[in-house]
């Protein structure tokens, strides 16, 4: 629910490389972690939790388009090593289908990364303090998702700050046109073109962001902490045997 | 799920698109989306956009429904576009077009390439293990889909969701989800004696003679 669904072409190029190159150095660090784990049964683990959490980002809890991320109870089960290769699974199953951008699969695996395993050693410290999984469940869901959202807002934050001259637009078109056929100087400089460029709202975005997130957070934390209480019930020790 | 609609699409179809290599669409694909994200005139876009629905068009598949799916990543880029207003209307247009272009290219190729075909070919560049999830993980969707039509029907049987009582339509969600994990857990398990049985390796072997164009 929280990480960025920004599609391609709003970002910089600089900030999405960056984020692909983060990644894939990620994934490089752990690559010799998976490689001789390869013929254990995690694989088709990390490959089921992969396919539950794509299945339930196409699900709707309430018919206002809001959809769970599984990502905590993933990270919960999988382990922090082997969930940075779900989330990375995922979204760049998720961007081959439309839902989120293929050049930003690098900044979306980053920002669910750190949600899955701040909110797995949450789980297990507030889990281990208050014995009570509900309420571990609700509370460590509720803060990953809290903090993957303003890692995502800094990431759109980083990208805007200078999105004129990221992209070309604004100031630098504006001289351009004003300088008339083959660049010739007209001989009056027009008063606006000194005024400055306004910027990316990056106030109401925060506040259309944090404001429908809320709703969400509190949404997904009562129904990964109910997740999390079934699987308790259901099937002891789940939570130290995988 | 779009995901098995654009699936069967992708098998059923026999146009051109459809023949064309895996891994020539692939690339074509990325260096299209690398066009369009450096593209700055709402004219350039619009004709790019034409352009690919005559693809559509052409590839025999159905615009309508492909053009309802590539809406889904609008929520995001509206609200981005709505935060960027101040930059002009022409600014506006530019998001919602280019990130209706690239989805539509990502679903163009996913609704005229199999899902196998297309990690085939990422096999080249990819690691084993990468590709061998992602084989996987296409398996798993289907199978926890079906799964998750019945549970959905047990949901819908103990009321579904019910705006009178909340707490217990997401307690009976959360608990239908937690099924699922564990059919998904346990599935994942008795799959990995299957193969392991058979002589797994760490690497799912392809047929890429599926892939090509006499087979097909």
């Amino acid at each position: 629910m929280s990480h960025i669904h920004l599609p391609d072409g709003i970002l910089p190029v600089w900030l999405w490389v960056l984020g692909w190159i983060l990644m894939v150095g990620l994934l490089f660090i752990f690559r010799s972690y998976f490689q001789t784990r390869r013929f254990t049964s995690k694989i088709p683990l990390v490959a089921t939790f992969s396919a539950i959490m794509v299945i339930s980002m196409s699900l709707e809890i309430v018919p206002i388009l809001y959809h769970i991320n599984l990502s905590v109870v993933s990270a919960i089960i999988l382990g922090p090593g082997w969930f940075i290769l779900c989330s990375f699974v995922v979204n760049l199953i998720l961007a081959f289908f439309g839902h989120g951008g293929i050049t930003v699969v690098g900044l979306n695996s980053l920002v669910i990364t750190a949600e899955g395993i701040f909110g797995y050693f949450l789980f297990k410290t507030l889990w281990s303090i208050f014995k009570k999984i509900f309420w571990a469940g609700f509370a460590s869901t509720f803060l990953a998702l809290s903090l993957s959202t303003l890692f995502a807002l800094g990431i759109v934050a980083l990208g805007t700050s200078d999105i004129s001259g990221a992209f070309g637009l604004g100031r630098d078109r504006h001289t351009q046109t004003d300088k008339g056929f083959l660049k010739f100087e007209r001989g009056e400089p027009e008063k606006h073109s000194e005024q400055p460029v306004p910027e990316f709202n990056f106030k109401k975005f925060l506040f259309l962001v944090l404001g429908f997130g809320s709703i969400g957070w509190v949404l997904e934390g009562l129904v990964t902490a109910g997740i999390l209480r079934y699987l308790h019930k259901v099937r002891p020790g789940i939570f130290e045997g995988y | 799920m779009d995901l098995a609609y654009l699936d069967y699409l992708a098998t059923s179809g026999k146009s051109f698109l459809h023949r064309f290599s895996a891994g020539l669409k692939i690339i074509l694909s990325l260096v299209f989306i690398g066009i369009v994200i450096f593209i700055q005139r709402v004219l350039f876009l619009v004709i790019i956009l034409l352009f690919l629905y005559g693809l559509i068009f052409l590839a025999r598949l159905p615009l309508k429904k492909i053009f309802l799916i590539s809406l889904y990543p609008m929520i995001f880029a509206l609200i981005f576009a709505f935060a960027s207003l101040g930059k002009g209307g022409e600014w506006f247009f530019i998001i919602l077009l280019r990130v209706l272009e690239t989805a539509t290219t990502m679903i163009l190729l996913f609704s005229t390439t199999p899902c196998p075909c297309i990690f085939a070919s990422l096999g080249k560049v990819l690691p084993d293990f990468l590709i061998t999830i992602f084989f996987m993980t296409y398996r798993s969707i289907f199978i926890l889909f079906s799964i998750f039509e019945d549970i959905r029907t047990g949901f819908k049987l103990r009321g579904g969701f019910q705006m009178k009582h909340p707490k217990r339509s997401l307690f009976n969600f959360a608990k239908a989800i937690g099924y699922l994990i564990l059919k998904g857990m346990d599935d994942s398990q008795r799959f990995y004696e299957g193969i392991k049985l058979r002589g797994f390796q760490g690497k799912i072997e392809h047929q890429r003679r599926f892939c090509t164009w006499t087979r097909r």
